[in-house]
């Protein structure tokens, strides 16, 4: 597999504010790699920078070998659309109110010049794709379910044939039937296309369908990082938190002292940490490779 | 005698046909969830509990017992008693239940001057009591700040404090925390579970997330464009569903200990309630449906003790058509 992104010792900042705390990954061809984190662990403005949508403080992206700027001009924006695309959670206001459905779908198209002449030919393909009728080429945004309204903007970010699809919450606003559709729309296109997707979601059991690989995130920094293993022998005291929060029958809903802040030296969850002790709060935890490509932010591992 | 009863519950608004006879008998102390998707009429059925439907809805019950006695006739300034004193609610987004103005502490004690006639400065001790009850650290500090400066973890804290400082008989939970992350999600459950053990209340809690039931209740009902169409104990019902939906809500529904290639989509989406439905409404995405299935409402089985499903599959003369 050959490597598409990577990104070295990223750091995000909103004023005080540490959104993205020195985060490093690799993301190879075709690979879904996916996100997790309770809400303001910065794995969407992880997500958001790669598109540069928010620009970074520190670090670097690399993609397909080339190193994105720092603060994106018009020329650089347009330039990273035809190459990355977003899915967003919220789909109705991810669109044009006021353009239909087929629209929708030929604006990409024309915007980067693909397919020309075309366009109307591949929009109509691509809403069959998508499992959307024909009927509905004319219609509204507001006329249209939250489900098929994701599948329109699920249809928006592949239709140009990006490199990578960030996809930042799609199902976690939709109800449980119609959020398998979604899931199972997307796993297919991925494997179709073959493009390689970064899934930023707050649900684990979600994430571990799509995902070949996941990166935990905890206050902006990244945790611990595995394959599928990572779900069944999870090595962070974080991530076991996350996982054993999880609802199932026959087990204790655990606490994990959620609303103890992050601390502000030294390992960031040390204050939730059953495990933490002294030294914890001294240095920060570095990120260590161990074996089977996992890699983990700890200093309590056994 | 249960805690609540409720028999043949139908709202209809605007001429839609919403909640369409819906039967509910929670026990105190017990936790009965209520599971369907958006529009299955179960917030609904919520609302219509402590009589907070918008006015131009309809709602028409056969019986409604609640702690003894029957709620039918109950007029507007008998219910602004019973609200909040004798029946507590928790919403699911905290920032719009609550006052952004008015700070978090003073918000709650004024749910216990307006019922227990305590003093301010009693009610607000209280209020601190409840917080500090509910976890959260430094509460003296926390009760004087407003919503929009506490987490949603905590906002949730605050709205469930209001709800059962007056010590409710009865509490309505509606998606308290689809809202929150799954460790707060966690914490927030464990939090209502004790309180209903403890103080013997009764939990009518609604979600779409069968791991929450799971989790939390002993009793399910599953609901469907406003039917209940399974009901029963919950361990029963969800390891061996009964009705098709119940089964399809179940196997699409990611796990983290399957991990399935693809999951078991329910194809199409639940049906307009604007027209009128003759049969059974979900056959257009049953897999199983029968002719029957579309021209007549099903009739209601019990598959085994204390469960209740409607759906034609349970007819003796439908045996061969393989439940």
């Amino acid at each position: 597999m050959s490597q598409l992104l990577q990104i070295d010792n990223l750091s995000c900042r909103f004023g005080e504010t540490v959104a993205v705390d020195q985060v490093s990954l690799s993301l190879g061809a075709g690979e879904v790699l996916g996100l997790v984190g309770e809400s303001g662990s910065g794995k969407s403005t992880l997500g958001r920078a790669v598109c540069g949508l928010v620009s970074p403080a520190a670090g670097r992206i690399v993609l397909a070998g080339e190193v994105l700027p720092r603060h994106f001009s018009a020329r650089d924006f347009r330039r990273q659309a035809a190459r990355v695309q977003m899915v967003f959670q919220d789909a109705y206001s991810a669109m044009n109110p006021r353009m239909n459905v087929l629209n929708s779908l030929i604006e990409p198209l024309q915007l980067q010049g693909k397919h020309r002449g075309q366009e109307r030919t591949c929009a109509m393909q691509w809403l069959e794709r998508i499992g959307l009728p024909r009927r509905f080429a004319g219609r509204y945004p507001h006329e249209l379910s939250g489900g098929q309204r994701q599948r329109l903007g699920i249809a928006r970010a592949f239709i140009t044939s990006p490199q990578l699809v960030i996809c930042d919450e799609p199902v976690s606003a939709l109800d449980v039937s119609v959020q398998a559709q979604i899931i199972n729309l997307l796993h297919e296109l991925q494997r179709d296309t073959g493009v390689a997707m970064i899934f930023i979601a707050h649900d684990l059991a979600v994430v571990s369908h799509l995902a070949n690989r996941t990166l935990v995130m905890y206050h902006g920094r990244l945790v611990e990082e595995g394959d599928a293993a990572l779900f069944t022998s999870p090595q962070h005291p974080y991530t076991q938190a996350l996982i054993a929060a999880n609802p199932a029958a026959g087990k204790a809903l655990a606490n994990s002292g959620s609303l103890r802040p992050p601390a502000a030296t030294g390992c960031a969850y040390r204050l939730r940490c059953p495990k933490a002790i002294n030294d914890c709060g001294q240095h920060r935890p570095v990120v260590e490779e161990k074996s089977g490509g996992r890699r983990v932010a700890c200093l309590r591992l056994d | 005698m249960s805690l609540l009863e409720v028999r043949d519950l139908h709202i209809r608004i605007d001429g839609h046909h919403l909640v369409r006879g819906v039967d509910l008998q929670i026990e105190r102390g017990e936790c009965l969830a209520l599971v369907g998707e958006s529009g299955s009429g179960k917030s609904l059925t919520a609302l219509s509990l402590m009589q907070l439907l918008p006015r131009h809805a309809r709602c028409d019950f056969e019986r409604w017992q609640f702690d003894g006695q029957s709620l039918l006739g109950t007029t507007e300034a008998q219910w602004r008693r019973l609200r909040a004193s004798r029946i507590g609610m928790v919403f699911q987004n905290p920032m719009t239940a609550l006052n952004p103005t008015m700070r978090v502490g003073d918000q709650i004690g004024e749910v216990l001057r307006e019922h227990s006639r305590c003093s301010a400065r009693e009610a607000r001790r209280h209020a601190l009591e409840l917080l500090e009850r509910l976890g959260i650290v430094n509460a003296a500090k926390r009760a004087r700040q407003y919503p929009f400066e506490l987490s949603g973890g905590m906002l949730q804290r605050a709205v469930i404090a209001m709800a059962v400082a007056c010590k409710p008989a009865l509490l309505i939970a509606d998606e308290p925390t689809t809202a929150l992350d799954v460790t707060v999600q966690a914490e927030v459950l464990a939090l209502l579970r004790e309180l209903c053990r403890d103080q013997h209340v009764g939990l009518l809690l609604i979600t779409h997330d069968l791991g929450v039931v799971e989790a939390m209740a002993e009793q399910v009902a599953v609901m469907y464009a406003g039917r209940i169409v399974e009901a029963g104990p919950c361990q029963a019902v969800l390891s061996q569903p009964a009705h098709p939906y119940t089964r399809a809500l179940q196997q699409a529904m990611p796990r983290l200990d399957d991990r399935r290639d693809s999951l078991l989509a329910i194809s199409g989406t639940p049906p307009d309630l604007s027209q009128q439905l003759n049969g059974c409404a979900f056959t257009p995405r049953c897999e199983r449906a029968m002719q029957i299935c579309p021209v007549r409402q099903p009739a209601v089985y019990a598959p085994s003790k204390a469960r209740r499903c409607e759906c034609w599959l349970w007819e003796p003369q439908a045996q061969g058509a393989g439940r």
